[in-house]
């Protein structure tokens, strides 16, 4: 397990590197510069002279290669530079709003999570056939409905018409709702798909029918064998699903006029402010790293029969008994239909489903 | 994630679910009461002037993200608020353009026109208690003109010809010159001219970026600063020098101004409508009537300084060479109907070189005036003739040419592509191209010359931003090769005019000849458009259409 950890770190290290040199490499091949887009502007009133001042006092006269050792060093000693529009240092820039984005993103993960489980068995366990059918529509429904389009018919009504919520952060609670709730539906979508079909394939399992034909009501199927079985490709999705939270919070956070990491990057992307973009893809790539990460080490105890290291390892300590005795009980067919999955020690689950 | 409760029998039951739908509509009906209670915000209608108030938040919504504070920065957004935190040495009146004392209580302008000599008013201080004394005063002109290559800082242009300060004693300061300057009294009434604390001069450029660091004299004072979408200002109690052309003496009358990025158009407008924020700036035209029908108040300001125009590259090869493309292309371009279908009336219809407001502007109408006929006997006569397709063409060459949408304003596209329509009027072939940002800037960084058409506009409320932009030892956007000495002297000759008789005068020798070699194509006057809660009173603006909210007040 150890060694795993060390090995996952050793690549999340690797993947930071990638991330900033791509970054620094595609954002340098930009025509341009921080500097120069704000003195070419007529009304800037600023002399080609002055360009060259502030060219060489911001070390952008420097070659290329130069810079990036520089930049890349710096960063490796947590130093980021100063922002070229705002001269602020950037660690202190992206300090500053990173509350404000994991608030948004955080309640953004309850809502989409709320909403996905909602619908998901509400297309599973439905008890009208219409609703099923209509539940079955809104992942495809959501999933199709450009974020900016939710927040602007939010706004529309909720803050303009009915005064429901600010159309600003005011720094409330309530100014974070929808904003949230936006946000929510773009991972609720793919989230509510796959989990509903997940819990549907594991529902036709034999073993179900097993424990249906054994007495055991659907609640009980449901939240002792079903919700563990189905929740791996959820879970997976769940750590594809950061980062599409970190760029919907982009939309999200320029329709709310929301201070945070979003629209720290809309601006510093439209200024080629490159410290800036550096320090947020950097700080995106660990995040997404760190996540995915967790969600790997997750697995294991979800699905005991995965294995992280290769190792054999049991987990039958703790098994609830109530678990074991249908189990042993189950003829022969079913049986097999279970095991065959715990004999080869898989490592990570191949069957995840993109959205 | 499982929320069925323990001993529920399947199917989830239907009495649940006719649970969870009562609970929703019960949910629904109280938000829509809430609504009912909250809702009451809504404006009440103008009081049409009255007494004013003092007191009240006034809440401000930018589209633009605010950048680097240092006061040279003519950001749209960040110049909203430095406007409104220092002081200058004279106040402009933006509609008579009259320099009058703010600062300094009077002045004299040496024999020679080479030397200015300030005579500042006592008791004046900075946030910081520091006194606003001659020697502040001369080292802030002193980092103007001769900059800080050590702190990063460059010398502003505002500035040229700048030789040095003298402080003859602690209320009056005597500032020198290489050459005469007609333009520099009202250099003293610019924002970027604003008078900053020690602290300030002697940050670096980084750290004169930080709002926190812009310490001036003025009416407001920072209380705080978001990141790069939010700023709060609040009133200086002991404010005691308002300029001569104030409606009022001593404090401001709002308590505080919270200004916020906003960059949706639509969140801002709504805003305006739903009483959440009491100034929008730049309101679309399309948007203009959305705003009135919703109680709201539209004021629009001239942005002192150059029309909008196109700018034509006599240095690029092609037709535009030809004195007479350029007079057809003139005649063809149909200004009045650009303002009706484009625009709004918020927007003047240039008639030279200036636009309406600035003072001693030109006129130059007699050549501006729409005539398709003319244009295309020009065009005619240049050897242009109309091909199989209605484009004109000559010696195998077609007519044709690629405009720009320049990404500084916001009304660009929709005038650009009513010119197009209108030029094709004539025979005249336009491709329309809509570069981002940085390809834009590519494009001009590349060879500037090359691009025949340029929209832009240099705002200034004084003549002299003639000679920044034409002059061939400026910015030469006409990129004239060889230099043009005719055009270059007039624009020289406005800034050695101190008499406004003779200088009006030098500025109409400009536009005469601007327009009779027609090196530019004007399109409208740039103008700010505010949106304003009906409460808003006494809103005004600075000549370069940078709001000033000293005099504003908020009913009710």
């Amino acid at each position: 397990m150890r060694r795993y950890v060390a090995r996952r770190l050793g690549q999340a290290v690797l993947v930071l590197w990638a991330a900033y040199t791509l970054a620094f490499l595609l954002l340098s091949a930009l025509p341009g510069d921080a500097v120069s887009n704000r003195i070419k502007n007529p009304d800037a009133q600023i002399s080609p002279a002055a360009q060259e001042t502030l060219l060489s006092y911001y070390g952008l006269d420097r070659p290329l290669w130069e810079q990036y050792l520089h930049g890349l060093g710096s960063a490796v000693r947590g130093d980021f530079g100063y922002s070229l529009s705002t001269g602020k240092p950037v660690a202190d820039m992206v300090v500053e709003v990173i509350p404000s984005t994991l608030q948004l993103t955080g309640l953004a993960l309850v809502f989409g999570i709320a909403f996905a489980a909602v619908v998901a068995l509400a297309i599973n366990y439905g008890p009208w056939r219409w609703l099923r059918q209509a539940a079955g529509s809104l992942p495809a429904l959501f999933g199709s409905i450009p974020t900016f389009v939710v927040g602007i018919l939010a706004l529309q009504y909720l803050s303009f018409r009915l005064h429901l919520i600010p159309a600003v952060d005011d720094g409330t609670l309530l100014a974070l709702v929808a904003p949230a709730a936006t946000l929510g539906l773009v991972i609720a979508a793919p989230l509510a798909q796959v989990f509903a079909t997940s819990i549907r394939s594991t529902r036709a399992q034999p073993f179900v029918h097993v424990l249906q034909a054994k007495g055991a009501t659907e609640g009980y199927i449901f939240r002792k064998d079903v919700l563990r079985n189905s929740s791996l490709p959820v879970l997976t999705l769940l750590g594809l699903a950061v980062g599409e939270l970190v760029a919907g919070s982009v939309v999200t956070e320029t329709v709310y006029a929301r201070e945070g990491l979003g629209q720290l990057t809309v601006g510093a992307v439209n200024t080629q402010d490159l410290p800036v973009v550096q320090a947020v893809v950097l700080l995106c790539t660990a995040a997404y790293v760190a996540v995915n990460l967790a969600v790997d080490l997750a697995y294991p105890f979800i699905d005991p029969r995965i294995l992280v290291d290769g190792r054999t390892r049991r987990v039958t300590a703790g098994r609830p008994a109530a678990r074991t005795a249908p189990s042993a009980a189950v003829p022969a067919p079913v049986a097999a239909a279970v095991a065959p999955a715990a004999v080869p020690p898989r490592r990570l689950p191949v069957e995840v489903s993109m959205p | 994630m499982d929320t069925n409760s323990k001993d529920e029998p399947t199917p989830m039951s239907t009495i649940r679910f006719r649970k969870l739908l009562a609970a929703t509509a019960a949910a629904t009906a109280l938000a829509t009461v809430l609504a009912g209670c909250g809702g009451s915000s809504s404006p009440a209608s103008s009081s049409g002037g009255g007494d004013p108030v003092t007191g009240g938040t006034l809440t401000f919504y930018d589209p633009v993200e605010y950048s680097a504070w240092q006061i040279t920065n003519t950001l749209w957004s960040n110049t909203q608020v430095t406007n409104n935190l220092v002081d200058r040495l004279t106040w402009q009146d933006p509609e008579s353009g009259e320099i009058k004392p703010w600062l300094a209580e009077s002045w004299e302008i040496s024999e020679d026109e080479l030397s200015y000599t300030f005579h500042l008013r006592e008791g004046v201080t900075f946030s910081n208690g520091e006194p606003v004394d001659a020697a502040i005063v001369a080292a802030n002109y002193d980092q103007h003109g001769f900059g800080d290559e050590a702190r990063g800082i460059a010398p502003d242009t505002f500035f040229s010809d700048y030789e040095g300060s003298e402080v003859v004693d602690p209320q009056t300061v005597r500032f020198t010159f290489t050459r005469p300057n007609a333009g520099f009294l009202q250099v003293t009434s610019v924002y970027r001219s604003g008078i900053l604390a020690q602290s300030y001069l002697d940050a670096d450029w980084n750290e004169q970026g930080q709002l926190e660091n812009v310490i001036g004299s003025g009416p407001f004072v920072l209380e705080s600063v978001s990141g790069t979408s939010e700023v709060v200002l609040a009133k200086r109690d002991d404010y005691d020098w308002a300029p001569d052309g104030a409606q009022h003496e001593g404090a401001a009358y709002l308590d505080r101004v919270v200004f916020k990025t906003v960059p949706e158009a639509g969140t801002r407008v709504g805003a305006l409508q739903s009483g959440e924020a009491h100034v929008a700036r730049n309101i679309a035209p399309y948007d203009e009537e959305t705003v009135t029908a919703g109680g709201g108040v539209i004021e629009a300001f001239p942005v002192q300084g150059q029309t909008n125009k196109l700018q034509i590259s006599i240095g690029a090869p092609g037709p535009t060479r030809d004195v007479a493309v350029r007079r057809a292309l003139q005649a063809a371009t149909d200004r009045q109907s650009i303002n009706e279908v484009a625009l709004s009336p918020s927007y003047p219809v240039p008639t030279g070189t200036l636009a309406e407001g600035t003072p001693l502007r030109g006129d130059a109408s007699e050549y501006l005036t729409y005539d398709l006929d003319r244009a295309r006997e020009l065009l005619e006569g240049a050897g242009w003739v109309e091909g199989s397709d209605g484009v004109r063409e000559k010696d195998g060459q077609r007519l044709a040419f690629t405009l720009y949408v320049t990404p500084y304003y916001q009304v660009s596209q929709a005038v650009l592509e009513l010119l197009q329509s209108q030029w094709k009027e004539a025979g005249i072939e336009v491709k329309l191209t809509t570069p981002s940002l940085t390809e834009y800037q590519a494009l001009l960084a590349d060879d500037p010359a090359a691009v025949v058409f340029q929209q832009g506009q240099t705002s200034r409320a004084d003549a002299d931003v003639l000679r920044a932009s034409l002059d061939s030892t400026a910015n030469n956007t006409t990129y004239a090769d060889p230099v043009d000495n005719k055009l270059d002297q007039l624009v020289r000759a406005q800034a050695l005019a101190f008499d406004p008789t003779e200088r009006a005068a030098a500025v109409q020798a400009i536009d005469d000849y601007v327009f009779d070699q027609a090196l530019q194509i004007p399109l409208y006057d740039e103008t700010q458009v505010y949106g304003l809660a009906p409460s808003v009173q006494g809103f005004q603006t600075e000549a370069v259409a940078r709001t000033w909210l000293y005099d504003t007040w908020l009913a009710e």
